[in-house]
């Protein structure tokens, strides 16, 4: 039996599941007292769902309450319950989604989209507002075309980074994928449409992206860029198309249903070589991304670095109590001190060469002088050996698969929620966020679990709450204090690049009126009826 | 088994998983916690 892979065997029980569901009874939707869409009564909703069993066969609606708990499930606070799904509807193709939306518009059944519901910071599939019913597109999972000479991908909103890894090693393609930092479970769709960033030179999702197909509210059918041109053979090789550029729109929005994506994969390089730095100091932030900004805008560090305090770095992989068992917050000393017995320091930044080992060879010395000068250890795989955060972070920067860091949420019982401001590459700024951060949680005693993603010219400060999910007073407390860290950091003109389904009108005020008038005029044209995930991004 | 979605996992194949969790061995390499 050990000697069968996880994957084989649940493989082997696919085919016995498909009979299965065949001969299941369903559930009748109005069993008991349940959540309902916020415009439909108990027998407008039943009419509706009996709609959608006749597009997607009885066994792909989710409408009582047994089979609507897997949806409602997330790591975030929500100590209102505003965020309850009424149901879940999963189509296998594009045509199934317009005689979805054909349907919804028709009932003024809300829908919220997800691809895989892996949004482990924002919300996993939980909606913007309770009632809404989920969107759910994991079965279609085809990966349509890897151009292997373009190095391009199109696949649907199902398809996951795994999925993606196991085709190029079994067709033995030259290429790496570019992986967020739950990749096995992510879809590529999905993270690309929430801007998400990984490790690699093609860290930047969106950058990278390049063409989608998006089936409108009213259910038409739009290609991006050069998938419009019949007979394109450039759908995934040029992005600007002609016109007005609009696959942006289509990100972090709620203005139709993306069911194709194009992005470019990363060729693999000849010679790849990580290095971690080591500063031991929480007051050396505005040092190293003062080092390490010159070398970013340069490119001759080329991927998305990652500059991880050292509280979140041991949540991967210890449990808070072996460090401290008082509530209020883990003091810097604390954390140093257990930090530095596994080899890390108080800030770690994980970055990597890439190219031939000429090319690194002549770029290490001038890396190695800079971080050196900003008081670092510079080591790499020699110093650091099996060390498993420097492991860790070398798989990431390969585009290698991992879910070790899902242990953060085991730090204090089950709770996260992230909050991302964007921060400028200068070292004073840096300095002032992290300071306010640690002010801010200190006072609802929460650990500072922080990461910087370092890109060109900024940074998604990356702050990890983490909290006791079923303590219902330190998930109240967990909602307060992400409300008050995004007010405060607003205050000084500092706003998050993402946010999670709790606070995206929050968020959005900060962006101001006009922002907001732009989005809603966009919103109402498209989608005169708001089917589609409202409140995304706070556009209702 | 309402805690997974049937979209992502299906009861037979969680209890295929469920089998092989319980009679595989430990990975000595694994270093979650």
């Amino acid at each position: 039996m050990s000697r069968l892979s996880r994957r084989e065997i649940i493989g082997s029980g696919a085919a016995s599941a498909a009979a299965l569901a065949a001969t299941q009874a369903v559930a009748s939707p109005l069993d008991r007292d349940r959540i309902l869409p916020v415009h439909l009564d108990k027998s407008r909703f039943a009419a509706a769902v009996a709609a959608l069993r006749s597009i997607v066969g009885a066994e792909w609606v989710f409408a009582d309450p047994d089979s609507t708990l897997p949806y409602r499930k997330c790591f975030t606070p929500d100590p209102r319950g505003e965020h309850i799904p009424s149901g879940a509807v999963a189509p296998a193709s594009v045509e199934e989604v317009q005689a979805i939306l054909k349907l919804a518009n028709e009932y003024k059944l809300p829908l919220w989209t997800v691809s895989t519901g892996k949004n482990m910071g924002y919300g996993c599939a939980t909606p913007a507002s309770t009632g809404q019913m989920i969107l759910d597109l994991k079965r279609m999972n085809n990966i349509i075309e890897v151009d292997p000479i373009l190095g391009t991908a199109l696949v649907e909103p199902g398809v996951t980074y795994q999925d993606l890894h196991d085709y190029l090693e079994a067709n033995n393609l030259p290429f790496w994928l570019d992986v967020p930092t739950v990749g096995p479970i992510v879809s590529p769709l999905g993270n690309t449409l929430d801007r998400g960033v990984g490790y690699t030179a093609y860290g930047d999702h969106f950058f990278v992206q390049c063409g989608m197909e998006v089936v409108l509210a009213d259910g038409t059918l739009v290609r991006t860029g050069m998938g419009s041109v019949p007979k394109s053979t450039t759908w995934q090789a040029f992005k600007w198309g002609y016109g007005p550029y609009l696959d942006g729109i289509f990100t972090q929005s709620n203005f139709g249903v993306v069911t194709k994506l194009g992005f470019w994969l990363m060729p693999k390089p000849p010679a790849f070589k990580p290095f971690m730095v080591r500063h031991n100091q929480m007051e050396d932030v505005g040092k190293i991304v003062d080092a390490m900004r010159p070398l970013r805008m340069s490119n001759l560090i080329p991927n998305c670095v990652l500059m991880m305090g050292a509280a979140y770095q041991l949540a991967m992989f210890h449990r808070r109590e072996e460090i401290w068992t008082e509530p209020t917050q883990a003091p810097d000393d604390v954390i140093r001190a257990f930090a530095n017995k596994q080899g890390l320091g108080m800030w770690n930044t994980y970055f990597a060469l890439y190219g031939t080992e000429d090319i690194i060879a002549a770029i290490e010395p001038i890396v190695r002088q800079a971080f050196v000068a900003s008081g670092g250890e510079v080591l790499t795989e020699r110093e650091m050996g099996d060390n498993k955060w420097f492991h860790h972070h070398k798989n990431l920067m390969s585009g290698q698969l991992t879910l070790e860091e899902k242990g953060i949420m085991r730090w204090r019982g089950g709770g996260m929620i992230a909050f991302a401001p964007v921060a400028p590459a200068k070292g004073s700024e840096t300095h002032g966020q992290t300071a306010l951060a640690k002010q801010m949680l200190a006072k609802y005693n929460f650990d500072y679990s922080v990461a910087y993603a370092i890109g060109g010219r900024e940074l998604h400060h990356i702050i990890f709450l983490l909290y006791d999910k079923g303590n219902p007073e330190e998930e109240k407390k967990a909602d307060t204090c992400i409300c008050e860290l995004i007010r405060s950091f607003g205050e000084r003109g500092w706003a998050s690049y993402r946010t999670g389904v709790s606070t995206m009108d929050l968020v959005a005020q900060q962006y101001g009126e006009s922002n907001r008038q732009l989005n809603a005029r966009l919103k109402h044209a498209l989608d005169p009826n708001h089917i589609l995930s409202p409140g995304k991004s706070g556009i209702a | 088994m309402p805690a997974f979605r049937p979209t992502e996992i299906t009861d037979a194949e969680l209890k295929s998983l469920a089998q092989w969790l319980q009679e595989s061995k430990a990975d000595p390499k694994e270093t979650g916690k």
